[in-house]
């Protein structure tokens, strides 16, 4: 017979078989790339074997979020929302025959051993031969003791809610900040490894306290949080105008059930963000030397205070679109990415409102997180800068030196508009995903936007180091052009055919659209070198990357997903 | 009270030829159904049998495939604003955002409807009871029973439309239910559609009533004709019989030995000769109750689809 | 005015209501001229549907028990009292052949029961009438 804890072992490799064999499948592909890439000698100059960024972001980044998905898995967060107050243990273990220090202790031991692990196999097979000397030890025990951390206090009750997600968050930068000060300070291994396995045991005995607690039903309860939570909510200033029409309506609800998670995880990144750069090196003079070649390689010509503005400039847009899925959605219950049901919720689906009614409502509060997101980091970064004395640094840029004050502050106004209005529609790209109800799509289109980008950057920079190479991508960028602007004309002429846009709207939309293309062109060719970069490249990647089928498919896609 | 009615005499709801197939399962088989104005519609039929399919489609949340659905004469799928304006709906899930407060569902629901009316939705949210501050997940759910009914009667809706309302309910709820469907049909021009498993209410409040068993209709006519037309028989032989004599026109059998009851759908006179022809003498006729009449024309229909 | 609806006897609500106003009338309780509610208020009390309460008043109607007036609602006609006597008969009758089937059924013969009522006339006699 097969004893419990060999089940409740077994349990985490059934729940999640998917998306383990798809981690195996990342790592394997990305092992085989670098077995076919020649080791790399590290310098920053364009010769052979020199390596660029885009390597660290290949196969650094192609880790992440493998890594970010097995600690998930393990760590039970499907089966409760993290920020209640109760355990993420799964409750049906608790009234197995099994004793709660055996019950914990497979979870955390697999959890550790696969997080070790993943970074040992890493390491190895795909950093290594490519010449990255990462350190192999220490991070390996820093994970596993981290994994455990996470989990204790996941499955540890707390006695207010979100209380958690503030644990979790101290965890992880306190992970960050741990990594930075091993990577910039040269410690024996030795003492990595004892201080990093002592944290273990400790995690194990908080877990093993925390799931018995929950186990008996013992979760502590501070209910005064809760009610000063609650006198404050309700004496905020509540919208007590009626609205003045059914988009209002909708709008305000669509913000309400989706709109505020955006500007609050822009809010976290940046709370994340801003310490690293507080606490990181000054200048990165003073840290890269030939001693430390891997942050010379990664940094490039960027300064700290550049590496921090490319960091938030790039991770909003990004980030949006990942964010765009869940705006679209039409089941306003549980996790988008958890819903198993398909189609469009009959709350939504039975409200007296036109399919583009209801998409322009979502597009409406896609601009006040735009508008809320972007205040939030210029209101944070500007300061920080400024503070600090960055700004200096930035100032200094060779690259400003042959413009004139006016000219680059017109020229960063200009940038930023266009960076606001892109995000917008970076964020409104995949509201169709969203609209369309379907879950397999929306979870494997996350997983596409996540993981799929790095490996076809990858080809792209492969392609061009190569003059064969160059002329393919040009002949592929043109074809997917032509795709792409034919795709939006029909349509276009559908969303007027069947009157869901009046034609002289679809009009001001497209001439809106060939504005901004023409603004990003002229801006982002003037910032890059002219030489390094062609023109034809940047009107490419703009027209590529610009969202425009997704927009118009949108109300075209919820048509078909309400009325099924 | 309600802008542009079509012609009196247009039916409300007029489903026609309507088949629809959920990969292989045929939830509705060539369905055709009239909703005149004015009526309270019963539909009844066993889980499964397409009652929701039917709703579904008249509310435009799901397309018909085969025939045409139209609502006030509009197709709720082409003109969902026309249509979902003037029906107010209550579902069985009755899946109401938890986190709006009472208050917020109605300053929500508000625009949406031209007819709605503040005052009748405040009177009607103190009847019911119902905290304005209180979130909805909060309520109990009789309660939210409530909230849902109050945000579907406040604009008085030419058509009201429940898909099983009462399921799982207390009394106390199910009696503002009905008393919400009686004051709706009170109302000159407004009609009333809802599907229920309890026979009772339906007997109570319904004009004309219809049965849907495995996706086709199997009766649709005024209650009044229909608890005319069934009745039962009981016959009484001279010996005991191990088994029914096969008459037609009966719908089901019941009893023992020397007393067997036939239930029948139409010409009990005639019914009565063919069970003399067979030796027995009619001892008894019965008026028979919603409730019977749905069970013996369920079990016909399954025998129907056995043989 | 005292109506109550059973489900599950099989009898009509139409027929109830009718039958109980009939009841109320032939017992005193409904007076001449005493006005039945509105349609819609005892549809409303009962939770039944207006149009069988219509049926019900319009089934009084054409027996003579009630009148539809114009502004007044509908009341009670002063041509009910030999209708009166012919309804308490009928509602005696059927209670009469309740009474008899089940003492048929116990092997009683009619003229135990006719003995019965009597002893139970006398037993109630003494206290003062209701009438």
């Amino acid at each position: 017979m097969r004893s419990p804890a060999l089940a409740l072992a077994g349990q985490v490799w059934q729940r999640h078989r998917l998306g383990l064999s798809i981690c195996a499948g990342v790592w394997l592909a990305v092992a085989v790339t670098a077995l076919f890439t020649p080791p790399m000698a590290w310098g920053p100059g364009p010769e052979d074997g020199a390596l660029r960024p885009v390597h660290f972001l290949f196969l650094f980044g192609s880790f992440i979020p493998v890594i970010a998905f097995v600690i998930c898995a393990f760590i039970f967060n499907r089966d409760g929302p993290l920020e209640a107050t109760d355990s993420a243990f799964p409750r049906w273990t608790f009234v197995l025959p099994v004793r709660t220090p055996t019950l914990v202790a497979w979870p955390m031991l697999q959890a550790a051993a696969m997080t070790a692990g993943v970074w040992v196999a890493w390491d190895s097979t795909v950093l290594r031969p490519v010449g990255l000397d990462l350190p192999l030890v220490w991070p390996a025990a820093l994970l596993a003791a981290v994994t455990a951390w996470l989990q204790a206090l996941s499955w540890t009750p707390h006695p207010v809610p979100w209380l958690r997600v503030l644990t979790l968050l101290l965890v992880v930068a306190a992970v960050g900040l741990i990594a930075a000060f091993g990577m910039l300070e040269e410690i024996p291994d030795v003492i990595w490894v004892t201080l990093l396995a002592a944290l273990i045991p400790l995690a194990y005995g908080v877990a093993i306290v925390g799931v018995a607690k929950a186990r008996r039903g013992d979760t502590p309860e501070w209910t005064w949080p809760v009610r000063v939570w609650k006198v404050i909510r309700d004496s905020l200033p509540r919208r007590r105008n009626e609205f003045a029409s059914p988009l209002e309506a909708q709008a305000w609800f669509e913000w309400r059930v989706r709109g505020i998670g955006i500007p609050f995880a822009v809010a976290v990144f940046l709370i994340v963000w801003v310490p690293i750069f507080l606490l990181g090196p000054r200048s990165i003079r003073n840290v890269a030397s030939p001693e430390t070649p891997m942050l010379g390689a990664v940094a490039g010509e960027l300064t700290p205070p550049g590496l921090f503005v490319v960091g938030v400039l790039a991770f909003l847009p990004l980030y949006m679109g990942l964010m765009g899925l869940d705006l679209g959605g039409v089941l306003y219950k549980g996790q988008w990415i958890h819903d198993a049901r398909a189609g469009c919720h009959p709350f939504v689906g039975v409200r007296p409102l036109t399919d583009g009614e209801i998409v322009l409502a979502k597009m409406r509060v896609a601009v006040r997180c735009t508008l809320l997101s972007w205040g939030l980091t210029f209101a944070v970064v500007g300061p920080t800068l400024g503070l600090t004395g960055a700004w200096r640094e930035l100032a200094a840029a060779p690259i400003l030196n042959s413009y004139s004050p006016w000219e680059v502050f017109v020229g960063l106004a200009a940038g930023a508009v266009l960076l606001i209005i892109f995000t917008w529609l970076r964020l409104v790209a995949y509201l169709w995903v969203g609209l369309s109800g379907e879950p397999r799509l929306i979870r494997s289109l996350a997983i596409i936007v996540n993981v799929l980008w790095m490996p076809v950057a990858y080809a792209v920079w492969w392609l061009l180091q190569h003059p064969a190479g160059v002329t393919t991508l040009q002949a592929f960028a043109v074809t997917a052009i032509g795709v792409k602007l034919v795709l939006a004309g029909i349509l276009v002429r559908r969303l007027v055919h069947r009157r869901i846009t009046a034609a002289p709207f679809a009009a001001l939309c497209l001439a809106v659209w060939v504005i901004v293309a023409v603004g990003l062109i002229t801006v982002v060719s003037k910032v890059l070198p002219g030489e390094q970069v062609p023109l034809f490249g940047v009107v490419a990647v703009v027209i590529l990357l610009m969202p425009l089928n997704g927009l118009a498919a949108a109300p075209l896609v919820l048509a078909w997903n309400r009325h099924r | 009270m309600i802008a542009d009615i079509p012609e009196n005499r247009e039916p409300v709801v007029a489903i026609r030829d309507v088949s629809r197939r959920f990969r292989t399962k045929l939830a509705l088989d060539d369905v055709t159904l009239s909703v005149p104005r004015g009526v309270v519609f019963g539909l009844v039929g066993p889980n499964g049998s397409g009652k929701t399919t039917l709703i579904k489609h008249v509310l435009g949340l799901l397309r018909a495939q085969t025939g045409s659905v139209r609502v006030f004469g509009r197709d709720p799928v082409a003109d969902p604003v026309g249509v979902l304006s003037r029906i107010g709906c209550l579902t069985e899930d009755n899946d109401l955002p938890g986190w709006m407060r009472v208050d917020e569902l109605m300053r929500y629901m508000r625009p949406f409807y031209p007819n709605w009316s503040d005052a009748y939705a405040e009177e009607l949210r103190q009847a019911f009871g119902l905290e304005p501050a209180v979130r909805i997940q909060e309520l109990s759910k009789g309660q939210r029973a409530r909230v849902g009914l109050l945000v579907a009667l406040a604009y008085r809706p030419a058509l009201l439309v429940l898909d099983e309302p009462s399921a799982g309910l207390d009394p106390l709820v199910r009696r503002d239910i009905l008393g919400a469907i009686v004051r709706t049909i009170a109302d000159e021009g407004r009609t009333v559609l809802f599907s229920s498993h309890l026979l009772d209410e339906v007997e109570r409040v319904a004009d004309h009533v219809a049965m849907i068993h495995r996706g086709r209709i199997v009766f649709d006519a005024p209650l009044d004709e229909i608890r005319a037309t069934h009745r039962r028989l009981t016959v009484r032989f001279p010996e005991p019989r191990p088994r029914p004599p096969a008459l037609a026109g009966v719908l089901a059998w019941e009893g023992s030995g020397r007393e067997w009851s036939a239930v029948c759908a139409a010409d009990a006179v005639g019914l009565r000769a063919a069970a003399e022809a067979t030796g027995g003498s009619v001892v008894a006729e019965h008026d028979l109750g919603l409730n019977e009449i749905f069970v013996a024309r369920a079990g016909a229909v399954a025998a129907r689809a056995e043989v | 005015m005292d109506i109550h609806i059973s489900q599950g006897d099989g009898v009509p609500i139409y027929l109830q209501i009718v039958n109980q106003v009939k009841y109320l009338v032939a017992s005193g309780r409904l007076a001449v001229g005493d006005e039945l509610p509105t349609i819609r208020a005892l549809a409303e009390r009962l939770v039944i549907n207006p149009n069988t309460v219509a049926r019900a008043y319009r089934e009084l109607e054409s027996a003579g028990i009630v009148a539809a007036r114009r502004s007044a609602g509908t009341v009670v006609t002063d041509t009910g009292s030999p209708l009166a006597r012919r309804e308490c008969v009928n509602i005696l009758t059927e209670r009469v052949d309740a009474l008899l089937a089940e003492a048929r059924q116990m092997n009683f013969e009619t003229e135990d029961v006719l003995d019965l009522i009597r002893r139970r006339d006398r037993a109630i006699r003494p206290r003062p009438e209701e009438k």
